[in-house]
């Protein structure tokens, strides 16, 4: 789910990302400078359940700004544009994980430094954090997930009314 | 040259909305948040609204309330910017008034489209 979210947000930018398999590295530190944003969020596993923080970090290379296809004359900073893509990522996870009954609520994207990404004290607060690797031609994104949602407990429960990315609706 | 307002917290989007819409032959104006939105429609007769929802100070739904009770900016059409997909939430902005709802990410073509139907719409009597 966090895989193919991740896919297609790059793929809206004209980015081809392949996921790594989550068992088959150790993340690296980066080799080049990155920029990185953070999505707080809650989330709640079935309506008898109390809602549960969680968040949602995107690391990218600097280099793969420049690769980005964007329909605006100006270039945009990587700073604002990171955290508009971490917004993003976050709606296509919320809208995967409607039909499992999960309701996910994002708040708004600030930037992080990795140093803050890896501070103990909060990764302690999210022990079943999940790290993902994607693989670009020139480098690697990775996003970051800490949450409380029951990967066991993620049972179908039904289409949910949901319109598509990049949809245009008229009243 | 007719006037749009675009209201998002990313300076990126509102960038490329603005580069599109003046490509096309508008005037835009941009603002960061509700309340400079609130500040901007003061100062400006605009011809249509662009509108993200998650923002902070002011998000967007409670800024279409405000609109649509005021008399002096009701009547301006405005359509919601934003990456919420869900029915519920995209009827709630029907109900309030809202005119269209662009999803994240966006075309510019459909924006373009979206906006010269909508401006033309709210022209005739």
């Amino acid at each position: 789910m966090v895989q193919g979210a991740i896919v297609d947000l790059f793929l809206s930018c004209g980015l081809a990302v392949a996921p790594q398999p989550r068992s088959a590295r150790q993340i690296a530190a980066p080799a080049g400078r990155e920029v990185s944003a953070v999505i707080n969020f809650t989330s709640q596993q079935g309506p008898q359940e109390p809602p549960r923080p969680g968040r949602l970090a995107l690391s990218v290379p600097e280099e793969l700004f420049a690769l980005m296809k964007l329909e605006s004359a100006r270039q945009p900073q990587q700073f604002d544009w990171v955290r508009e893509l971490t917004n993003q990522l976050a709606a296509r996870l919320k809208h995967r994980l409607l039909p499992f009954d999960v309701d996910m609520q994002p708040a708004l994207p600030n930037l992080v430094s990795r140093s803050a990404l890896e501070d103990p004290q909060t990764r302690a607060r999210f022990p079943n954090a999940r790290t993902y690797v994607g693989r670009t031609l020139r480098s690697e994104i990775i996003v970051t997930l800490q949450c409380g949602i029951d990967e066991s407990r993620l049972n179908y429960a039904g289409a949910v009314d949901v319109a598509n990315a990049g949809d245009v609706i008229v009243f | 040259m007719k006037k749009i307002l675009v209201v998002d917290d990313s300076e990126s989007i509102r960038q490329q909305v603005a580069d599109g819409l003046t490509r096309a032959g508008f005037q835009v104006v941009e603002a960061g948040d509700g309340i400079a939105a609130l500040q901007q429609v003061k100062a400006h007769d605009f011809a249509m609204i662009i509108l993200d929802v998650n923002m902070p100070f002011l998000n967007g739904l409670e800024l279409l309330d405000r609109l649509k009770q005021e008399p002096k900016t009701s009547h301006i059409p405005v359509v919601m910017l934003t990456t919420e997909a869900q029915h519920s939430v995209i009827e709630r902005a029907r109900q309030a008034g809202a005119k269209g709802w662009l999803i994240k990410p966006i075309k510019m073509e459909n924006v373009v489209s979206t906006v010269n139907k909508l401006v033309k719409a709210s022209e005739t009597p």
